[in-house]
């Protein structure tokens, strides 16, 4: 009893990392909200007021938004903590909070349900020569190292889809892993799963992917099981049902072709053009069939699967500055020797661990690699947790080895490593806390909150608000932080988008469009908001946290 | 039964020289700067025993072009220039049989490795089988091929350090051989600067890796220890001057000011506070920009897709191995690993070795500088062919295996051919220096119609090229060159006898002179002769008279 006790008590403080490391000052960093979290937050509170999200669509599947077509998940989740909380950069940060504190809870349970699994199915000397100590310390130690992850950190602090879709990952299978012994958590599998499909796009190719995984390697217990297990297919059905429509349409495929590699015709195939030509002009047939561009296509598409597996990626830069703090990459530099021995030593031991973990780790890029803008942190959060669950066995299996060791020598590995660990994991707390805000600013698209107090502050001594479009998708960002009531925005017409529409959004006193400065009106009673360069200088300049200019305030 | 794995073996030598040597003078499209320079100062020590510079054989370095070139591939390719002439050919025959014979030492090496995998599974068929596949990998590999069909000290480097250690292999069975296992690595000292850091990290890691063994035969490693010392010697003063350092200092990542900067400017907004000092320090700045050069020399799209973003080295079609061949890498990794994890150890530390000193660079990944890596990729690929295609041999059933993976070779190995013969040397011929060829044979021939012949040096190095091909006699060049060294130590020539050499457009045209110059210096009262021509068809040079 007692040591369930220690083990309550262990898992608890790692939660309470897990809670402190995304809850502490989270809605002053990241500095502000982008264009994605203002999008989320203002549909959510646009539903929730009027049912309908800003352009009118009455209770969404897909959100439309900046014709990005973001799955619907995250705006629903939203709402409630909207409605309770207010409309508030925090508030809208939250679900994903949740989400992350739970994906640490659910990897806990799910390497713990894997370990079971491999106790009953394999035998006890051949699965892991430590057995006893993987059994007591794998879970733990793969939860723990998710909590500190920088990757899993970045990404629950921020309203990003793709963090729920994780999350639901893990529950899935750790569901499924139970479902094969009891039919409730077959079914709630099957709803996890069929929810991931509403959470992020790239878990709409790896969700089926992992579902064919997991078919192979539970065939056994499925066949076992027989009918019953048709209960999980018709769940996972009538919850992804409401779906289809979405998938057959036309918009939502517009995505895709936005952030296809294979989107950019004349870039990409410049070369193989000159080539096959020369070609041609030779009559060499075999090159025709070399130069041929579907080649360069398929050279294109696993060039990309393969950019994530770029150790300067991983460790060292990362990519978007919104994906990583400064000076960091996504997983810890003292983490790679203990992710090769991890990833080694999983690959030789058979255990449900391997059959499930490796493809797993493997499949997760496959939907980003026909993406443009590769290697990219969040179309492949869904590697996650298996970096940290490898991790944390290559740190066992390490700590098994110096075992033989003297104690003197034992104690000192063991020290200098803990030194180093902690070194490093303090040193992104610092670049993430001290330092990324001021640097990473102007990615963050810092600035709107001050251009919008500063309207509000003068609100009646102008006519007119003019914001440029050349800020990107200023009018979310002012709706979102004016906390502009939905009726009316929907009343004048909701959003404009499409064709050159963008040109025509505008709301009460607010106006968005182009500026040309030279002919625009000046007459005092309307203030332009445009980047410094279109106007270079007025009453009142926004600066960014490094103190560069972001906007530039002007009536005259 | 032997017999038929030694003529297997022959043939993939013969067929790795073939692949190396077919059109070896017209692809690469033209002599690199280096490349004249090597075989003018060949035929330099050939003719008169001195250098361009006249140096007596110089045993630490050649001066060339104030790069301080190493000594050994100038002196292997003399008698090469000795059989065939001033050409194309002899200055790339060194590297050529230095290719090959890197083939034949790496599944020499690899045959003799895997005698310490496990014995149940590698017998001498087993063996003779893992060092044919080693042989067949590394005489297909994009890199390597690319690497041995131009005169590249690294490549010759990369051959002796694969004798270095296949000699050390050999050793720890016969304790006599350390006499001489240690030489091929003094040897890199004497070819490729990059090799300099590179080699003694290897052969420090072997004697790290297998210590009992080196103590047990002390007696011959301690006689073996002294040859290195004393060959070592003729070239220590100059290892130690600060020429040999001259142009590392403008190619290494930690002259970069901005990650001070960046450090400055943290500390300030952390009003230099204890914290701060340590984590905004430049060091860590630096050890940051360190590790990811180092990185980038294991960058995915370098290794297996575009490889090296100079044409010189790649395709940009192929990377440095084929991209099928990462899943083979990954695979043999793993499976080295079970077989014997002492010998992959040694393979790991040998890569880490030759990436070590290319990280400090700031250009990087650079198929080149690790050249020396090479055989740690192609050992882990061919652990990872021959754990697929092994149960074939064994089994004597499933052959599809073996048949598909041979058809992927065949397919991606055509590609990669039709790629580098046809379309490779079309495309990039600027990138090889082209132009200078025709436009000095087109001057001689009219030579003496003219005093003077300008000539524009905007390709680079002119009048090495002008040496090269009107075959000067090396005291005539000497005799006629005006030239000087300036202050960051290059070594810049005004004329050549009737060749003056110049950067931009001439502000003063004469009559009775020659002029070779870009086309846009080319002014309009020009009456051109005749016009130079890249592969791709684009002016590069413009020969006129006024």
């Amino acid at each position: 009893m007692t040591h369930k006790l220690k083990n309550i008590i262990v898992l608890g403080c790692i939660v309470l990392i897990a809670v402190f490391l995304r809850v502490w000052d989270l809605g002053n960093t990241p500095p502000s909200p982008d264009w994605d979290e203002t999008a989320l937050g203002y549909n959510a509170y646009s539903i929730l007021k009027t049912g309908r999200d800003e352009y009118g669509n009455f209770l969404p599947l897909t959100i439309r938004s900046f014709d990005d077509y973001k799955p619907p998940l995250y705006v629903y989740v939203a709402i409630p903590f909207v409605a309770f909380l207010g409309l508030d950069t925090w508030v809208v940060r939250l679900p994903s909070v949740v989400a992350g504190v739970l994906a640490v809870i659910g990897t806990f349970l799910l390497v713990q349900e894997l370990l079971r699994y491999d106790i009953l199915r394999f035998d006890r000397k051949k699965t892991f020569k430590v057995l006893r100590v993987f059994w007591e310390k794998l879970p733990f130690v793969s939860a723990f190292l998710l909590a500190l992850s920088p990757w899993h950190i970045q990404f629950s602090r921020i309203a990003f889809e793709a963090n729920l879709g994780v999350t639901l990952n893990i529950f899935g299978v750790y569901f499924f892993v139970r479902g094969m012994k009891s039919k409730l958590f077959l079914s709630l599998s099957a709803v996890a799963f069929g929810l991931a499909l509403y959470a992020y796009h790239s878990e709409r190719l790896f969700v089926p992917l992992l579902g064919v995984i997991l078919f192979i390697i539970f065939f056994r217990d499925i066949k076992k099981m027989g009918v019953s297990f048709l209960l999980f297919i018709v769940v996972g059905f009538a919850v992804t049902a409401p779906l289809i429509p979405i998938f057959t349409d036309k918009t939502t495929l517009t995505r895709l072709q936005g952030t296809s590699a294979l989107a950019d015709q004349t870039g990409l195939l410049a070369r193989s053009v000159g080539k096959i030509e020369d070609d041609l002009h030779a009559g060499n047939t075999l090159g025709q069939i070399f130069d041929n561009r579907r080649i360069v296509w398929l050279q294109t598409v696993a060039g990309g699967y393969l950019s994530h597996f770029s150790l300067r990626w991983l460790f060292i830069t990362g990519d978007n500055q919104r994906h990583h703090a400064p000076g960091m990459g996504l997983l810890y530099l003292f983490e790679l020797p203990f992710l090769l021995i991890g990833l080694y030593w999983t690959a030789r031991r058979p255990s449900i661990l391997r059959s499930l973990l490796l493809p797993w780790f493997f499949v997760a890029p496959i939907a980003a690699s026909v993406t443009t803008e590769l290697p990219h942190a969040i179309r492949t959060l869904v590697f996650l947790p298996t970096f940290q669950v490898f991790v944390a066995v290559g740190l066992l299996e390490s700590y098994e080895y110096i075992y033989r060791f003297s104690k003197v020598l034992r104690y000192m590995l063991s020290g200098t490593f803990v030194l180093l660990f902690a070194l490093n994991i303090l040193f992104f707390l610092h670049m993430y806390f001290v330092h990324m805000n001021s640097e990473y600013s102007a990615s963050w698209q810092y600035g709107y909150k001050e251009a919008v107090q500063y309207t509000k502050d003068n609100y009646d001594r102008y006519d007119k608000f003019v914001v440029s479009i050349k800020l990107e998708q200023p009018h979310m960002f002012f709706l979102y932080f004016l906390k502009y009531p939905p009726e009316e925005y929907l009343k004048a017409g909701g959003t404009k988008s499409g064709g050159f529409k963008e040109n025509q959004n505008s709301f009460g006193k607010y106006e968005f469009r182009e500026i040309h400065w030279d002919s625009e009106i000046k007459d005092g009673k309307t203030l332009y908001i445009g980047t410094p360069k279109e106007i270079s200088s007025g009453i009142e300049i926004i600066r960014y946290l490094d103190s560069k200019s972001a906007f530039v305030v002007a009536d005259r | 039964m032997k017999l038929k794995y030694i003529v297997g073996f022959i043939l993939i030598c013969i067929f790795a020289f073939a692949i190396r040597f077919y059109r070896v003078s017209s692809v690469p499209p033209a002599l690199s700067w280096d490349e004249v320079s090597i075989g003018y100062n060949a035929w330099s020590i050939l003719k008169t025993g001195r250098d361009e510079h006249g140096k007596y054989f110089p045993l630490d370095t050649f001066v060339s072009y104030g790069d301080y070139k190493p000594t050994l591939p100038v002196y292997l390719t003399v008698p090469f220039v000795f059989m065939f002439g001033l050409n194309e050919i002899s200055v790339r025959l060194p590297s050529v049989v230095f290719g090959t014979l890197a083939v034949l030492l790496f599944s020499l090496l690899l045959f003799e490795v895997s005698s310490y995998f496990s014995k149940d599974n590698f017998g001498f068929k087993e063996r003779s089988i893992f060092a044919l596949i080693a042989a067949g990998v590394l005489s297909l590999s994009p890199w390597h091929i690319q690497l041995s069909r131009a005169g590249w000290e690294a490549n010759i480097a990369t051959t002796l350090i694969l004798l270095g250690v296949y000699l050390l292999f050999l050793s720890l069975k016969n304790s006599k051989l350390w006499i001489v296992s240690m030489i091929p690595f003094v040897l890199t000292l004497y070819t490729f600067n990059s090799a300099r850091y590179a080699s003694p990290l290897i052969l420090g890691s072997f004697i790290f890796l297998f210590l009992k063994q080196v103590i047990a035969a002390k007696k011959y490693v301690l006689m073996g220890a002294m040859i290195c010392f004393i060959s070592v010697l003729p070239i220590l003063p100059h290892l130690l001057s600060p020429e040999a350092r001259l142009r590392f200092k403008e190619v290494n990542i930690f002259t970069d000011t901005s990650v001070v900067e960046t450090s400055n400017s943290r500390m300030e907004h952390d009003g230099n506070s204890m914290v701060s000092k340590i984590f905004d320090n430049r060091r860590i700045g630096y050890a940051r920009s360190y590790l990811m050069h180092f990185f980038d020399n294991l960058e995915p799209w370098f290794l297996f897709v575009k490889g090296d973003g100079n044409p010189k080295f790649s395709l940009q079609d192929v990377g440095q191995l084929y991209i099928f061949e990462s899943i083979l890498l990954l695979y043999g990794i793993y499976k080295a690993f079970t077989f014997r994890s002492r010998i992959s150890v040694f393979f790991v530390l040998w890569l880490i070795a030759s990436l070590l000193p290319a990280g400090v660079a700031r250009e990087t990944p650079h198929a080149l500088r690790i050249e020396n890596s090479l055989p740690v990729f192609y050992f882990f690929v061919s652990v990872g062919v021959f754990a697929f295609v092994s149960p074939v041999f064994l089994k004597r059933s499933g052959m599809i295996k073996g048949i598909s993976l041979a058809t992927l070779y065949v397919l991606f190995f055509s590609y990669f051919l039709h790629n580098y013969f046809v379309h490779y040397p079309k495309e990039f011929s600027g990138e090889w220096q082209y132009g200078y060829k025709d436009a000095i044979l087109f001057a001689e021939s009219v030579k003496s119609k003219y005093s003077h012949i300008v000539l524009s040096d905007e390709i680079g190095r002119p009048y090495m090229y002008v040496s090269f091909y009107t075959k000067m006699d090396p005291s005539e060049h000497r005799n006629t060159i005006i030239s000087s060294f300036d202050e960051a130590g290059f070594y810049n020539v005004k004329s050549l006898g009737k060749y003056i050499f110049t950067r931009s457009g001439i502000e003063k045209l004469e009559s009775n002179t020659l002029y070779i110059l870009r086309p846009q210096d080319v002014p309009a009262s020009a009456h051109v002769l005749k016009d130079i021509l890249l592969l791709n068809g684009k002016k590069v040079l413009t020969v006129f008279e006024i």
